[in-house]
Parts: C-alpha cells; sequence; structure tokens
C-alpha cells in the first residue's frame, strides 16, 4: 500500500497537449509520397485516351541505345476552341476536322497541315533519326519511334506521321494501346 | 531552462506552425495535381525499309496478300470492312477469314504473306488497332499498313 502510496498523480495539463510531432511526421511522408509520384517530368506524354487492344505488351519505357522518340497525335483545344463532337460525354466523340488535330513531340505542337510547322517536324525527327544511325550518311536508322495516338484521331493523321518518319529512315515503330478492363 | 524555467517560455523553442501550413499546402497542390498513370501498353510494328517511299514502283504487283479494306461510312458513323472485296461485318468473321486467307497462302508455300491493312484517311485510329488486335488474337504477326495515297491526308 505504501508503494501505491508513493506514485505521483498524472499532470493533467501534460496529458492533454497537442503533440503534433507525429503528424508532421505523417504529412511529410504524404508530401514525400505525392511528390515522388507525381508525373512532372512526363512532358513527353500528352494527355490522350488510347484505343483498347488485348494483346498489347506492357511498356517499361526501356528504349534501346539508340534511343525513343514519343510521337502524340491528340485532339487540340488548348486556344479556347470548343468541338462538340470530340466532347461527347460517353467517348464516342469523333472529330473529322483536320484542323484539330495536332503533333506534339517532346512538349511542342506541330500543325501537320501548316507546311512550315511540318518542315519543323521533319527537321527535328530527321535529327532524331541522325541519332539512331551507325554511320552517318546511312539511310536506315534505328531510334525507336512510339506513337500515342488518340483513339479518335483520324488514321491519316497517323499515317501522315508514319510517313515522315519512313522519310527520315525510322522504321522501328511501336503503337500506344491500353488494356481494356477485364469487366469489359 | 538553463535558468530553471519551463519548456514554454523558452525563447528559442521551434514554432512549428508555420511549417505544418507549408506543409499542408504542399500537400494539397501535390494531391490536386497527382493523377494516376493508365496503364499502357504497345504493339511493335515496322515500316517498310526497302518498299513504299524508298523502293521504286513495282511494275505488275501480283496480289499475294490478305488485304483489309477499311472505309468510313460518314452518314452512319461506322466502319464498313472488306477483306479482298468480302464484306465482314463481325469481329469473329473478320479473324476467321484473315486466318483462313493466310492458311491457303501458307498452303501455296508462301508463309510470310502478310496481312496489309489499307483504311482510309477519315477511319478513326482505335478501328485500325482493333484489326491489328484481331490479327494478333490469331496469331497472324505479319501484320503491314498500306501507304496512304498521294495527297490523302494534306
Amino acid at each position: 500500500m505504501s508503494k501505491h502510496a508513493a506514485v505521483k498523480p498524472p499532470d493533467v495539463e501534460e496529458a492533454t497537449s497537442l503533440n503534433l510531432v507525429p503528424m508532421v511526421d505523417i504529412m511529410f511522408l504524404m508530401l514525400l509520397f505525392f511528390m515522388l509520384g507525381s508525373d512532372m517530368g512526363q512532358r513527353e506524354l500528352e494527355e490522350v485516351t488510347l484505343p483498347l487492344a488485348s494483346t498489347i505488351k506492357e511498356d517499361k519505357g526501356d528504349a534501346p541505345k539508340e534511343g525513343r522518340t514519343t510521337i502524340n497525335v491528340y485532339h487540340d483545344l488548348k486556344r479556347g476552341a470548343s468541338c462538340p463532337e470530340f466532347e461527347k460525354k460517353d467517348g464516342s466523340g469523333i472529330c473529322r476536322n483536320d484542323e484539330h488535330w495536332k503533333v506534339g513531340i517532346r512538349g511542342h505542337d506541330y500543325n501537320p497541315k501548316d507546311k512550315l510547322e511540318l518542315d519543323k517536324l521533319r527537321g527535328l525527327l530527321k535529327r532524331d533519326a541522325d541519332e539512331g544511325k551507325a554511320v552517318i550518311g546511312d539511310r536506315v536508322s534505328e531510334r525507336l519511334v512510339m506513337i500515342r495516338a488518340d483513339k479518335a484521331a483520324p488514321y491519316g493523321a497517323v499515317q501522315h506521321v508514319m510517313n515522315i518518319c519512313a522519310e527520315c529512315g525510322i522504321y522501328k515503330i511501336e503503337v500506344g494501346a491500353a488494356q481494356p478492363s477485364p469487366d469489359k | 531552462m538553463a535558468h530553471g524555467g519551463s519548456s514554454e517560455d523558452n525563447p528559442v523553442s521551434l514554432n512549428v506552425a508555420p511549417m505544418v501550413d507549408i506543409i499542408f499546402c504542399l500537400c494539397i497542390f501535390f494531391m490536386c495535381s497527382f493523377h494516376f498513370k493508365q496503364l499502357e501498353g504497345k504493339m511493335e510494328s515496322w515500316l517498310p525499309k526497302d518498299k513504299g517511299v524508298f523502293g521504286d514502283p513495282v511494275p505488275n504487283p501480283i496480289l499475294e496478300e490478305v488485304r483489309v479494306f477499311m472505309r468510313w461510312d460518314e452518314s452512319t458513323g461506322n466502319v464498313i470492312r472488306k477483306v479482298n472485296a468480302k464484306l465482314v461485318g463481325s469481329d469473329e468473321e473478320l479473324g476467321g477469314i484473315m486466318e483462313d486467307g493466310i492458311a491457303k497462302f501458307k498452303s501455296l508455300g508462301r508463309p510470310d504473306t502478310p496481312v496489309i491493312i489499307d483504311a482510309e484517311p477519315k477511319v478513326p485510329w482505335k478501328e485500325v488497332i482493333k484489326v491489328m488486335d484481331i490479327c494478333k488474337q490469331h496469331k497472324l504477326e505479319k501484320v503491314e499498313l498500306a501507304a496512304p495515297m498521294p495527297g490523302a491526308w494534306k
């Protein structure tokens, strides 16, 4: 009994004070998670809705030593333009206005209908292709090109990009597609 | 404390409130800008090295291929598919016809006969990918995309 009597009664004021340290720890961890998980470095990838295909290979992003160029073909609504045909809510919108489709490489837009921009695009792909040539002056480049086209893009736009690749000597092509969800 | 005071009245104690505020703001920023990456895949393909834009035109081409024509019907919003002039409806039918066509060429001693996808420029890309997917499902690995008609999308 004498032992119990010796125990000091709890200090009520101390027990109810807010300990911020665990909260700060958790917030730090959350901050780290979101910072590392965010896609800041992926300027190469424009937001496109990829077509679905069940036989795709997983894209691990690994490139050959000659490098890889990602080409996006996407619907451009950045300049305040609206396209009711494309913006159907069920995702079935098909826009056939060729002026609305852009080609994007490394964050730059190119209008394939504009001859000047087309020449710039051709020049850029030519430089990329030259990096993949074993000997300068070779016709064929080992450079890999990944084409990420929106599922509603006109085939003509993609074909046009492939044609430019072929002109530049690029023959290794990958086309981006997404795995359908199992319930579909 | 050195003077025997409590930790509350220590003038150099760290005030964590502004730090917590900033971390909160950063957290909200990253949470709002965060989006989960879509699982993406790829289908490998090759452009011709020795024909098409580089090669000389073939004088008398002999049809040694299974050719899938795709035409965009603007009035109905559908794609019309034909294999060697035969109208095809379902995906299963298309897969079966292509498989039979390739098997015929193989029996004739031409195992490298390709399936050629010849689509109009207005056909949606997803329809072309669908045909490529059907080819892969039926183990038809040699799939080529036809070169565009001059001035087709210009």
